[in-house]
């Protein structure tokens, strides 16, 4: 499975526990090193102390005011390598304007939840960042 | 007629100051000249009657000479015995025939009185008489001697005395022999004198009286000295010699005209240089010539009445009669009479103001005529405004009552109404529209709408001037038929989203202006962002437990808590089916209420409508081979492309697609065909060998959450939603949905589709 000597790092940022905790598991299970956060808040914090972030899992409606569309605002306004970081958007939200404005920032994927298999999402998260190495 | 009066006034002023002028003149000229003449004749008199006396005493002179030559005489003289009686006869016719005399005497050489007028004389010495004496003593030198005048001391009366010798003819010699002296008679002189219509003064040279008249004085002027009178001096230096004589400067006690004459005496008598004066009062010598400048100046007054009428005639004929005549003629154009003209008949100025004047009423009749027609000409006019008038008054007592009613209308209209003439200027704005926008209309007023309320797109975008819906309106651009959203600004800056319509009006073919309405859809919007909110929240609060279960169902079954067991992987599947269904139930029901809300969003596009069916088939392909379905696909050539939404359309496809799968037993047949009519329409065909649908339940078909009986017999899963939807989206797209069916027999659903396809409807919410 794993191509490259060191294992990936998702960064997961979704508020439903259950969710999160289904999803590290899968994530973990297919090689990831995974860091969770329910806000928007927690995930930068993370995004400054953990040293390298292969890829973000982010949900829109998130813990506190700020949701995942701010999150990726400021991802990729900032100035430094945040701003390459693949974002895969999995939501239950289905607002056409709401994934037109992610993909105006520059997301690498927008997913319904509800209409995927955890492993199909996984599978193409994998394949597109190893293939953008 | 004043300036006849006028002119007749300062003519006769004039006329008569120039004749008296003139009278005086000729009054003066005549009188000065006959005064002269009368001057001149009392000289002439003057000198005619001096020649008189000159005349008179040299017949006196020739009388004593022939007295002197008389033969007889000397003989008397000369002899002793003198024949005294034939002398005297002699002496005698002498004194009678000549003379007069005073005293005649013939004295002989001795001075003895031989003979002599007065007898006592008779031989006597004539040496008593000294006067004579002197004049004997004179003849004796052998010529004629007269004296002055004298006082003779022989008459005491005065006399000239003339003497004259006597010669001896006998003797060659001729010595004297005696001499006659005879004396003057005053008399005579006198008598010349008083023959005088003037009072004469005879003057001798030493300036004394010898004799004068009594002609306008009594005064006796005799032997007195008159030689100092300045008359007398002035008349003697006078060349002429007359005088008019100051009152007492000469003899008279009046004004005289005097006249002086010198005694010239005449021929051989030369005369004592004596001066003759004539005097008359000027009143009456000068009367006749008063007289004669009354006359002739009276006499020249007829002359000068008819000059003054011939004047007045003139005057009259070059000046009143044109001006009375011009007068006349602009007193009848001035009454109104422009047929009247003025004569102009002379060259001068009143001739040329006839003509000006002719002109001026030849230009005024125009005008009048002009001014008559044109006031006929307003006069219609205003008839037909008065007419025009009265229509208007009734029109506008309706307009009032219509004007009323739609006051009353607009007020009560819910929605914004603006209506802006062709230069989009706002002619009116109704309450809601004030109210709306926080403008009042007077604020508006004849201001271009789009100036005063700033338009914004939905997304908060200033629409430029030239692409407000007005300005489209007035410009006739494609108009929206259905209401398009703006973002007003209010007066006090705030937005508000409206929903605008917007419409040019015309009168005939003329553009008149546009209308808008507009809508304040605030509320609506809130609502529908509400009923959005909603159900994107129901949506998502529904899922996310969903998507729980899904993927720890799915984790279960993939083994990664642990290897499951058949029945336990069985049980899984049946938690993970379930869940399925209740996600597409959820999906289902979220469309079905953005479809019940209208929050759903139609974007078409151009689609190949054939790639899409398709695509659909493939995706369906292992569910058709699972129920060993034979598919029958059959998608015409040239079917154009069409503006459809395409996850719409997919949706409909796939519902009716995996219906014909799902109602079909296996080994059944299912077709699904794409064509189109060449003209307007395609038309799509599911049709399968299912288990149909019974006749009783058919028309229940499309309503929400319905399924036939027989198919809920059967087992098979469905919402009862997929038809509410696909109906809903093919009505949406103008299109039309029908089925045939027999049950047990198989169902085939025809849908139309028109070319234009889907229309776009906004919203925020796509159907999923």
């Amino acid at each position: 499975m794993n191509e490259s000597t060191k294992s990936k790092t998702i960064l997961v940022v979704e508020d439903e526990q259950p969710l999160l905790e289904a999803i590290k598991a899968k994530l973990e299970n297919s090689g990831f090193e995974v860091a969770t956060a329910r806000s928007v808040e927690q995930a930068l914090n993370y995004l400054e102390d953990l040293v390298r972030v292969d890829a973000i899992w982010l949900d829109h409606y998130l813990l506190g005011k700020e949701n995942g569309l701010d999150f990726v605002t400021k991802l990729k306004l900032h100035k430094g390598a945040w701003v390459n970081i693949p974002i895969f958007v999995v939501s239950n939200t289905a607002s056409p304007d709401k994934v037109q404005s992610y993909i105006q920032f520059g997301i690498t994927k927008y997913y319904i939840k509800a209409e995927h298999r955890l492993d199909e999402i996984i599978k193409e998260i994998k394949e597109l960042i190893d293939n953008k190495e | 007629m004043k300036l006849a009066r006028k002119i007749a006034a300062v003519v006769l002023l004039g006329v008569t100051i120039v004749v008296l002028v003139l009278t005086a003149l000729i009054f003066e000229f005549t009188k000065n000249t006959v005064e002269k003449s009368i001057g001149e004749q009392q000289l002439s008199l003057t000198i005619q009657t001096m020649a008189v006396i000159d005349r008179f005493l040299y017949e006196r002179y020739l009388d004593i000479q022939t007295i002197g030559g008389s033969a007889t005489l000397r003989e008397y003289i000369t002899t002793s015995i003198p024949n005294r009686k034939e002398s005297l006869v002699q002496f005698n016719t002498y004194q009678q025939t000549t003379g007069p005399w005073d005293i005649l005497s013939v004295v002989d050489k001795s001075g003895t009185i031989k003979l002599s007028t007065l007898q006592s004389e008779h031989e006597k010495p004539l040496r008593r008489h000294r006067d004579s004496f002197i004049a004997f003593e004179n003849a004796l030198k052998g010529s004629v001697y007269f004296s002055d005048m004298v006082i003779s001391s022989r008459t005491g009366k005065p006399a000239v005395i003339f003497a004259v010798p006597m010669f001896d003819e006998n003797d060659p010699g001729k010595p004297v022999i005696g001499a006659i002296i005879g004396h003057i008679s005053w008399q005579s002189i006198q008598e010349i004198l008083d023959e005088v219509h003037a009072h004469a003064v005879l003057l001798n040279s030493q300036g004394v009286v010898i004799a004068h008249n009594t002609e306008y004085s009594n005064i006796d002027f005799f032997l007195k000295d008159y030689s100092d009178s300045p008359a007398v001096i002035q008349l003697k230096e006078e060349e002429k010699g007359t005088v008019i004589a100051k009152k007492g400067s000469a003899f008279l006690e009046e004004d005289t005209l005097a006249s002086l004459a010198f005694g010239q005496g005449y021929l051989s008598y030369t005369g004592s240089n004596w001066s003759l004066i004539l005097e008359v009062p000027t009143r009456i010598a000068f009367s006749p010539a008063f007289q004669a400048a009354t006359k002739t100046s009276l006499s020249t007054l007829p002359i000068f009445v008819i000059w003054l009428a011939v004047i007045l005639f003139v005057f009259n004929h070059i000046v009143n009669k044109p001006v009375s005549k011009l007068t006349h003629v602009a007193k009848e154009i001035a009454s109104g009479n422009f047929s009247a003209r003025a004569e102009s008949l002379s060259e001068d100025e009143f001739g040329v103001l006839a003509e000006a004047f002719n002109s001026m009423t030849n230009r005024l009749q125009k005008a009048y005529k002009e001014v008559e027609v044109k006031a006929e000409a307003l006069t219609s006019k205003v008839e037909d405004l008065e007419k025009a008038k009265k229509a208007t008054v009734n029109l506008l007592e309706d307009l009032n009552h219509e004007k009323a009613k739609d006051e009353a209308i607009l007020a009560s209209i819910g929605e914004g109404l603006v209506v802006v003439d062709k230069d989009l200027k706002t002619i009116l704005i109704n309450r809601a529209a004030e109210v709306a926008t926080g403008w009042r209309t007077s604020e508006v007023l004849g201001k271009i709408w789009g100036e005063i309320v700033e338009v914004a797109t939905e997304d908060g975008k200033k629409v430029p001037p030239d692409e407000t819906p007005l300005s489209l309106a007035i410009r006739g651009d494609n108009l929206a038929s259905k209401p398009t959203i703006y973002l007003y600004t209010r007066k006090d800056k705030t937005t508000f989203p409206v929903a605008v319509t917007v419409s040019p009006f015309r009168v005939g073919k003329e553009l008149i202006g546009a209308v808008l309405i507009f809508r304040d859809i605030t509320h609506e919007r809130d609502i529908d962002k509400a009923k959005t909110e909603f159900v994107s929240l129901a949506s998502h609060q529904l899922r996310t437990p969903l998507s729980t279960i899904n993927w720890y169902a799915e984790m279960l079954l993939a083994g990664d808590a642990g290897k499951v067991n058949d029945e336990q992987k069985k049980y899984l599947e049946e938690i993970y089916t379930g869940n399925q269904r209740m996600v597409e139930l959820v999906n289902a029901l979220l469309n079905t209420s953005r479809l019940e809300l209208g929050t759903f969003v139609v974007e078409p596009e151009p689609t190949d409508i054939v790639l899409l069916a398709k695509s659909v088939s493939d995706e369906q392909k292992s569910q058709i081979a699972a129920r060993k379905l034979k598919f029958v696909p059959s998608f015409a050539k040239d079917i154009p492309i069409i503006q459809a939404d395409q996850k719409l359309l997919r949706m409909v496809f796939q519902n009716l697609l995996s219906n014909a799968i799902k109602y079909t037993p296996e080994g059944g047949k299912i077709e699904f065909s794409l064509s189109w009519d060449n003209k307007k329409n395609i038309l799509i065909k599911f049709s399968d060998t299912g288990y149909g649908i019974p006749k009783v339940q058919q028309d229940k078909m499309f309503t929400k959450l319905f399924r036939a009986d027989n198919v809920k017999e059967k087992d098979t899963e469905g919402t009862g939603l997929g038809l509410y939807i696909v109906k809903a989206i093919i009505d949406h797209s103008g299109g039309k949905i029908w089925f045939e069916s027999e049950e047990n027999k198989g169902t085939t659903f025809y849908i139309t589709l028109p070319l234009d396809g889907m229309k776009k409807k906004e919203s925020d919410k796509a159907l999923s």
